[in-house]
Formats: structure tokens, C-alpha cells, sequence
């Protein structure tokens, strides 16, 4: 039987301090999720914990050397000629013991075009790979870092002198999705209630520029508020529904479009 | 504009966390000089271990840098999300050790008997005393309820077993002291952990 809001209530203390049994952290993680008054509860006893646990030493040195050791290592620039290049090199010096020499040069070049292309393909997919990862990184971190606080932007935006405001249409139930403009360009896009997305697909924002689509960012499955900045020039604004993480070029169909 | 490392020394925790999340690593570094102490100092407070407290202060931080996104500075401050990490991987620790764990609570029993003082254990140079008085103010029998069950890690229920109490007194003790020392403490300008 689920505990009563009131029997969670009193273990809001010793949760903050994971003195509760596992079924019990489970209920009350349950509860907090639909209950911001309980969240903001255990956060300020987190937050004494904090002041309690101070124990104001110098960090220790030694640690850092191993926090260092066991990092990932940041995604690498983009240098693919300078990589792929050096590669093929090598890889051509293990081909130039054939029996013909003519043939042979013939058939290193070949080699070696193809060893340098392949080299450079996998390049291009580990490093797509990589900065993929790092641009899912850099996004959560982003919507970490707004949440609430976009969806007050946003709101303080429609308020204000200037704006310009565009009901985005939509047959496939994200009429409620409305894009917000400032005189300075910086914009928010309130989602309402687009459909929930299969796995594997999200949701994408272009403009057309130019006659150009250009492409504003990823949505992702479920994000209600995003900010961006409209380009000059910019005549209309898309959401599409594209194959997940998102599409370089728009390919996906359009389910909310706008004219500004 | 690209921040350099200089300037990071005056930077905020969320702007720290923004540029660990660019894979900035004197970011991480910064963020290790701010709050690496308290990180270690809790681990190998609640473990008894500096080799483990180092592990833990190690896996903590890497943490940090694997999922900067964990952190949400509308929920808290930074250094409240990492010693609630700390605490919570020392805590499953101590806990994983059924021995130790009741070697600790024949030791906890001797400690409470003894009438141990928790602000005698609370230090930092900037709000010391102030934590110290709040701390101070706290019941005794909330005291003692949060000392066991934050820094010896017991549950409430391990906490009743020790104190030989019911245990809805003792979770009531834990909330009840705990938002004592909120009020008390943001009452002296200290309630947030920087």
C-alpha cells in the first residue's frame, strides 16, 4: 500500500541525510517528483548537511593526480587533414615491397588512396562519434542549466515592449506551440504540448533564411521551452520531427511552422 | 567570449559547471580547489579511511566531469550536491560491510553514552561559529538523532535501535532538527553552503 503524503513527509529529514531503508527511498523519490514543495524541503537540509559536513581543509593533493589520470580525454579538434594524412603515409609504407615497380607505384597509389580514405572515414565517424557525445553533453548541461528558469524567461519575454509573437500552425496537435521575439533577435520557442516522440526520433528547430533552412537546434523528445536567436532575414520558423540526435539538413516532416 | 583560467578563479559554481561541461579541466580543477577539502573531509569523517575517502573524493569529482548536467544550481548550491553524492556513496559503503557496520554501532552506543558534542566536530573558517551556535541550540535528542545518522551513517531506524527510542520519534527528531537548523541558520545569513 502507498505511504500517505503525510508518512513521506516525515521522512523528508533522515532521506536528506540517507538514513532511510531502500523501499522507503524509492517511495519518497516518487513522491518528490510530484511534489516540488517536498524537493525544495529536502534540498534545504542538503544544504545544512553541507554546512555540517564543512570540514574546511586544503583538498588533497595527492587525489588530484588520480581525478586527472582517470578523466576522458576532451574531444579532439578537428585537424583531418593533418591526421588523415599522416596516416595514409604510414599505411603506404607497408605496401611498397611488390615485385613491379611501376605496378607497384600504380598500386600504392591505389592502396594508398583507399588505406587514406578508409583512415579518413573512420576519422570522420569516430570523431562525429565524439562530438556527438559532446554536443548531447553540452545540451543536457544546457537544459540542466535552464529548466525552470527558461520557462520564467520566456513568460518575462511576452510581457515585455517590442515582442513579437508567432502562434506556430500545426495538424498534428502542436498548435499551442508559440515562438517569442525580442527586438534584439533573442527568442524562445514554448512548445506546449507537442505528442510524445518514438525512441529514436526528436524534435528539431529550423528557419528558412535566404531561402535557406538553417538549422536552430535540437528540441529532443519532450523540451518545453528553448531559447535561440532568429537571424536577420529569416522569414519562417519549423519544428520538424527528425531521426535523433538531429539532422544536418531539415529531412524530417514538418509538424509546427510559422510566419514571421 | 572564452573564459581563461585566471578568470575562473572568480567565477561562479554554475559558471564552473558550464565550462566543465565544455571539457574545460581547470574548471574541474577550480571547482576541486573550492570544495575538495570538504569532499575528502566528509568521506574520510564517515569512513574512518583515508585511502577510501580518497577513492571516493576521486569519484566524486570524476563524476563531476562524466555528467556536469547532474547538477542544477536552481536546486542547491554545488558544494551541497557534492557532499550529498559523498555522503551517499560513503554511506552505501559503510553499509555494504555488515561487520563493520555493527562494530559501528557497539561504537556509536559508547559514543552517545559518552555524550559526544556535534559542534565540537563543525568547522569552517567562515561560518563556524555560526554553525556552532545553531548546532548548539539543536535539543539534544535531536543532536544526537542527526549526528548518528549523517556522520555514522546509521539509518533511522538503526538510529532508534541505538538511542532506544520509537522510530517515528526518532525520523520526526531527524526533520524537526534539521529545519531547526535551517531557520537558525539562514536566520544568520548562512543557510546556503557556498
Amino acid at each position: 500500500m502507498e505511504p500517505l503524503d503525510i508518512e513521506l513527509d516525515e521522512l523528508l529529514g533522515a532521506y536528506a541525510l540517507d538514513a532511510l531503508e531502500p523501499d522507503e527511498v524509492a517511495d519518497v523519490g516518487r513522491y518528490l517528483m510530484r511534489n516540488p514543495r517536498a524537493r525544495a524541503e529536502v534540498q534545504g537540509y542538503r544544504e545544512v548537511a553541507a554546512l555540517l559536513a564543512n570540514a574546511g581543509a586544503a583538498a588533497p593533493t595527492g587525489v588530484w593526480d588520480s581525478i586527472v589520470e582517470s578523466l576522458d580525454a576532451p574531444a579532439p579538434p578537428f585537424q583531418l587533414e593533418r591526421i588523415g594524412g599522416a596516416s595514409a603515409a604510414a599505411l603506404s609504407n607497408n605496401v611498397v615491397s611488390m615485385t613491379s615497380a611501376r605496378r607497384s607505384r600504380r598500386k600504392v597509389r591505389w592502396l594508398s588512396t583507399v588505406a587514406a580514405g578508409l583512415v579518413a572515414a573512420s576519422l570522420i565517424v569516430g570523431l562525429m562519434v565524439k562530438v556527438n557525445r559532446q554536443d548531447h553533453r553540452i545540451q543536457a548541461l544546457d537544459r540542466a542549466m535552464s529548466g525552470d528558469s527558461l520557462e520564467h524567461l520566456a513568460s518575462a519575454a511576452m510581457s515585455q515592449p517590442g515582442v513579437h509573437t508567432i502562434k506556430l500552425q500545426s495538424d498534428v496537435g502542436a498548435g499551442d506551440a508559440l515562438a517569442v521575439m525580442k527586438p534584439t533577435g533573442e527568442s524562445y520557442l514554448m512548445c506546449g504540448q507537442l505528442p510524445q516522440v518514438s525512441p529514436g526520433m526528436t524534435y528539431q528547430l529550423w528557419v528558412r533564411t535566404a531561402g535557406k533552412m538553417v538549422s536552430l537546434g535540437v528540441l529532443g523528445p519532450s523540451t518545453k521551452v528553448m531559447a535561440f536567436t532568429v537571424p536577420a532575414g529569416s522569414d519562417e520558423i519549423i519544428v520538424t520531427l527528425e531521426h535523433a540526435p538531429g539532422a544536418r539538413e531539415m529531412s524530417g516532416d514538418p509538424v509546427a511552422i510559422g510566419t514571421f | 567570449m572564452v573564459m581563461g583560467a585566471s578568470d575562473l578563479s572568480d567565477a561562479s559554481d554554475a559558471v564552473l559547471v558550464v565550462a566543465i561541461g565544455r571539457y574545460r579541466q581547470e574548471a574541474l580543477s577550480e571547482a576541486y580547489r573550492r570544495h575538495g577539502g570538504a569532499v575528502f573531509g566528509l568521506a574520510k569523517r564517515l569512513l574512518n579511511d583515508r585511502a577510501l575517502a580518497e577513492e571516493i573524493t576521486q569519484e566524486v569529482f570524476v563524476r563531476l566531469w562524466n555528467a556536469p548536467d547532474k547538477f542544477d544550481p536552481d536546486r542547491g548550491s554545488l558544494r551541497s550536491f557534492l557532499l550529498a553524492h559523498t555522503h551517499g556513496r560513503s554511506v552505501d559503503l559503510m553499509r555494504s560491510e555488515t561487520s563493520r557496520r555493527n562494530r559501528e554501532n557497539k561504537e556509536a552506543r559508547r559514543a552517545v553514552d559518552a555524550g559526544y558534542d556535534l559542534e565540537l566536530e563543525v568547522w569552517d573558517m567562515a561560518v563556524a561559529e555560526q554553525v556552532q551556535h545553531a548546532v548548539a541550540d539543536l535539543p539534544d535528542a535531536e543532536r544526537k538523532a542527526i549526528e548518528l545518522a549523517y556522520f555514522k551513517g546509521h539509518t533511522y531506524r538503526e538510529v532508534a535501535e541505538i538511542l532506544n527510542e520509537p522510530e517515528g520519534t526518532i525520523k520526526s527528531r531527524i526533520r524537526v532538527g534539521l529545519g531547526r537548523l535551517k531557520r537558525s541558520l539562514d536566520a544568520a545569513g548562512v543557510g546556503g553552503a557556498s
